[in-house]
C-alpha cells in the first residue's frame, strides 16, 4: 500500500502540493486527477523519491521509497516518457534497469514482447514514436512485476489497441491484488478503468473517494421527461423537493428525484409521461464541478468561437 | 509490428530474491558505458589518443634525428613521449568521465535510474568505479601500445631506454588520467551536464596555469603549485622539482581538487530533485 501524509512541496513562495494525504489501497485501480499544475506528477515524484518533499511522508509498504530493498519489485513507475537515453536501444535501456536487481536477462524479452515492442528491442529509443516510447515506460514499469504500479498519462500517444490493453492492464493488476493508480485527464478512459479517484487542486486533495461517491456527490442525478401538459407537474415536482428546468416546449430536466418519483408523481397527477429517463453522470462532469475553482491555468474563448458554433448549430437544424 | 500481446503472469521477477545489489549497479553502469555510441567512442579514444600522441613525438624526434643529434637523455625522450600520450588521453578521458555523469541529466535517464536505484551515492559510486576501471585498463593498453609503436622510431633516433623507466612514466600518467576522470565525473555530476563537465574541466586543465600565472603575477605570489596540472603530475611522479618535500604540499592541492568538487557534487546529488 502506498501512503502519503501531509506531504507538501514548496518552490519558493509557491505551493506546489499542500499538505496532501491518500492512501493507494491495494486491490483496486484509482484514478489521480486533476487540472494542470494541481501537483500530480510532483506527488507522484516525492512518493518515488525523485523530488524531497519540504514535509511529510510518502511510504511504500511502511517504507520509504530510496529504503525499499527492491525498489522495481515493489512499485513500477512510468512517470515520463522521456526518461531515457535516444541513444540506448530499447533492451539496453530495460538491462540498465533489470541489473541493478539481479532480475533474470529473459524478463527483458518478456516486458519487451508484452508490450509489443519484441520485433524493435534493439533500435535505438530515439527512432521511436510517442507511442513505442510510451509502450517502453510501461515495459520498464513491469519489469519487476511490482505489487503497485504508478502510471502518468498511460495512454498518451497509444493507438486504440494500446488503449484497450493498458485498461486491461489496470484492471487484471488490481484483479490481482496489486495498487494500481493512473494520472490521467482523459476522463472517459478513466471512467472505464478506475474504482477509486484522487482529485487534486491547486495542490490539495478535492476528492478522495470512490468512483460511484463521486458521481453521485459532484453531479446529482438529472432526469430528462417529456410530457404534453408539462405544466400542470412542475408544481408537484417542485414540492416534493425537485428542481425543474423547462429544456424545450413540453421537455425538462429534473434534479434531485428518481425515475420512480417523477413517474408516481405524473401518475398521481394524470400527467403521461411520453419520455423519462436519466441524464448519464459523467466523471467529467463531476471533475469539471471539483475542480472549477482549482485550475491554475485556463484557456480562453477562441475567438468568433461562439458565433461558429451558432452557425453550425443553424445549418444543423435547417 | 507493435501489437501487443495479451496480459499473461510473468513470475519471471518474482520470488527469485532479487534486489539492489551493488553488484548488480555496477553491472549496469557497466552496461550504460557499453551501450552508447558516444560513450563508446570515447572509449576507443583514449587508447588511440595516448597512442597517437605518443607516436607523433617520437616520429618527431626521429625526424630531428634524421638532420642532428638530439640532444634529450634517452629516458627524458622517453618521459616526454609518455607526457605527450597523456596529455592527448586527458581529452578523451575528461570527455567520457563527463558524457558518463552529464549523459544520465541531459537524457533525463536519471529519472529510471533513480527509480531503480533511490540511493544515489550508490548509483555514483557504481558509476566511478566502472569509469576508473575503464581509464586505467585502457590507458593500460594506449601506454602499451604506445611504446610499441613508438620504440622504432626513437631507436632510430637512438634514443633507447629501459622498459622499466618507460613502464614507470606510464603509470604515474595513467594515476594522472584517473584523478582527470575523478575531477570530470565530479563536474559533470555538479553540472549535470556534459557540455558544462567537459568545458569546465579542460579549462582547469589547459586555461588554469595560464591564469595562475596571470594571477601570481599581479599579486607577486607563486600560484602556479597549487593549479592541479601542476600539484598532480608531480604527485603521480613521486618526483616535485621542488623537492621531495613540497609533495605533500601537491598531495594537499589535487586532494582539494577532488574532494570540494566531490563533495559539492556528492550534496548536489543528494540534496537536488532530479
Amino acid at each position: 500500500m502506498i501512503e502519503v501524509t501531509h506531504l507538501t512541496k514548496r518552490y519558493g513562495p509557491a505551493v506546489a502540493v499542500d499538505d496532501v494525504s491518500f492512501r493507494v489501497e491495494p486491490g483496486r485501480v484509482t484514478g489521480f486527477l486533476g487540472p494542470n499544475g494541481a501537483g500530480k506528477s510532483t506527488t507522484l515524484r516525492m512518493i518515488l523519491g525523485l523530488d524531497r518533499p519540504t514535509s511529510g511522508r510518502a511510504t511504500v509498504d511502511g517504507r520509504a521509497y530510496a529504503d525499499l530493498p527492491a525498489p522495481i519489485r515493489s512499485v513500477g513507475a512510468m512517470l515520463d516518457t522521456r526518461a531515457l537515453h535516444p541513444g540506448r536501444s530499447a533492451s539496453a535501456h530495460l538491462r540498465a534497469i533489470s541489473d541493478t536487481h539481479g532480475l533474470p536477462r529473459r524478463r527483458v524479452g518478456e516486458v519487451l514482447d508484452l508490450t509489443g515492442l519484441g520485433d524493435v528491442a534493439r533500435r535505438r529509443v530515439g527512432t521511436f514514436s510517442l507511442g513505442m516510447t510510451q509502450r517502453l515506460g510501461i515495459a520498464a514499469a513491469l519489469l519487476g512485476d511490482p505489487a503497485a504500479i504508478l502510471l502518468d498519462e498511460p495512454v498518451n500517444g497509444l493507438d486504440p489497441e494500446g488503449v484497450l490493453w493498458i485498461r486491461a492492464l489496470a484492471r487484471r493488476m488490481a484483479a490481482e491484488g496489486r495498487a494500481v493508480l493512473i494520472s490521467s485527464h482523459l476522463m472517459s478512459e478513466v471512467e472505464q478503468t478506475v474504482d477509486h479517484v484522487l482529485v487534486l487542486g491547486a495542490g490539495r486533495v478535492l476528492a478522495d473517494a470512490s468512483l460511484q461517491e463521486l458521481l453521485d456527490a459532484a453531479a446529482p442525478l438529472r432526469v430528462r421527461l417529456r410530457a404534453e401538459d408539462l405544466a400542470r407537474i412542475v408544481g408537484p415536482l417542485v414540492a416534493a423537493g425537485g428542481s425543474v428546468l423547462e429544456t424545450e416546449p413540453h421537455r425538462a430536466e429534473v434534479t434531485g428525484l428518481t425515475p420512480d418519483r417523477i413517474a408516481r408523481i405524473a401518475a398521481d397527477h394524470d400527467v403521461v409521461l411520453t419520455a423519462l429517463a436519466p441524464v448519464e453522470r459523467s466523471l467529467e462532469d463531476a471533475y469539471f464541478a471539483l475542480t472549477a475553482d482549482a485550475a491554475r491555468y485556463r484557456t480562453r474563448p477562441l475567438p468568433g468561437a461562439d458565433e461558429r458554433a451558432d452557425r453550425l448549430t443553424e445549418e444543423t437544424r435547417s | 509490428m507493435t501489437a501487443v500481446h495479451p496480459l499473461r503472469p510473468s513470475g519471471a521477477a518474482r520470488g527469485d530474491g532479487s534486489r539492489v545489489r551493488f553488484r548488480g549497479v555496477l553491472r549496469s553502469e557497466l552496461g550504460k558505458l557499453t551501450s552508447l555510441r558516444s560513450l563508446r567512442t570515447a572509449l576507443a579514444a583514449v587508447p588511440l589518443l595516448i597512442a597517437g600522441g605518443m607516436l607523433l613525438r617520437a616520429w618527431a624526434y626521429a625526424q630531428t634525428a634524421q638532420h642532428a643529434p638530439v640532444g634529450v637523455p634517452p629516458a627524458a625522450a622517453w618521459a616526454d613521449v609518455v607526457d605527450i600520450g597523456t596529455h592527448a588521453g586527458e581529452l578523451a578521458v575528461v570527455v567520457l568521465a563527463a558524457i558518463a555523469a552529464g549523459s544520465e541529466y541531459t537524457a533525463r535517464a536519471a529519472v529510471s535510474t533513480y527509480l531503480a536505484v533511490p540511493r544515489r551515492p550508490v548509483v555514483a559510486a557504481a558509476k566511478a568505479v566502472v569509469v576508473l576501471a575503464a581509464t586505467a585498463v585502457l590507458a593500460a593498453l594506449g601506454f602499451v601500445g604506445g611504446a610499441v609503436v613508438s620504440a622504432p622510431f626513437l631507436s632510430a633516433a637512438r634514443l633507447e631506454a629501459p622498459w622499466s623507466a618507460v613502464a614507470g612514466d606510464a603509470a604515474s600518467s595513467a594515476a594522472l588520467l584517473l584523478i582527470v576522470a575523478l575531477l570530470a565525473l565530479a563536474v559533470g555530476t555538479l553540472t549535470r551536464s556534459t557540455a558544462a563537465g567537459i568545458a569546465i574541466v579542460l579549462a582547469l586543465l589547459l586555461v588554469g596555469p595560464t591564469v595562475a600565472g596571470l594571477l601570481g603575477a599581479v599579486i607577486g605570489v607563486d600560484l602556479t603549485p597549487f593549479t592541479l596540472t601542476y600539484a598532480a603530475p608531480v604527485l603521480t611522479a613521486l618526483h616535485d622539482p621542488a623537492g621531495p618535500a613540497a609533495l605533500a604540499g601537491d598531495a594537499v592541492v589535487t586532494a582539494a581538487w577532488l574532494v570540494v568538487p566531490g563533495a559539492a557534487a556528492a550534496s548536489a546529488l543528494v540534496r537536488r530533485d532530479v
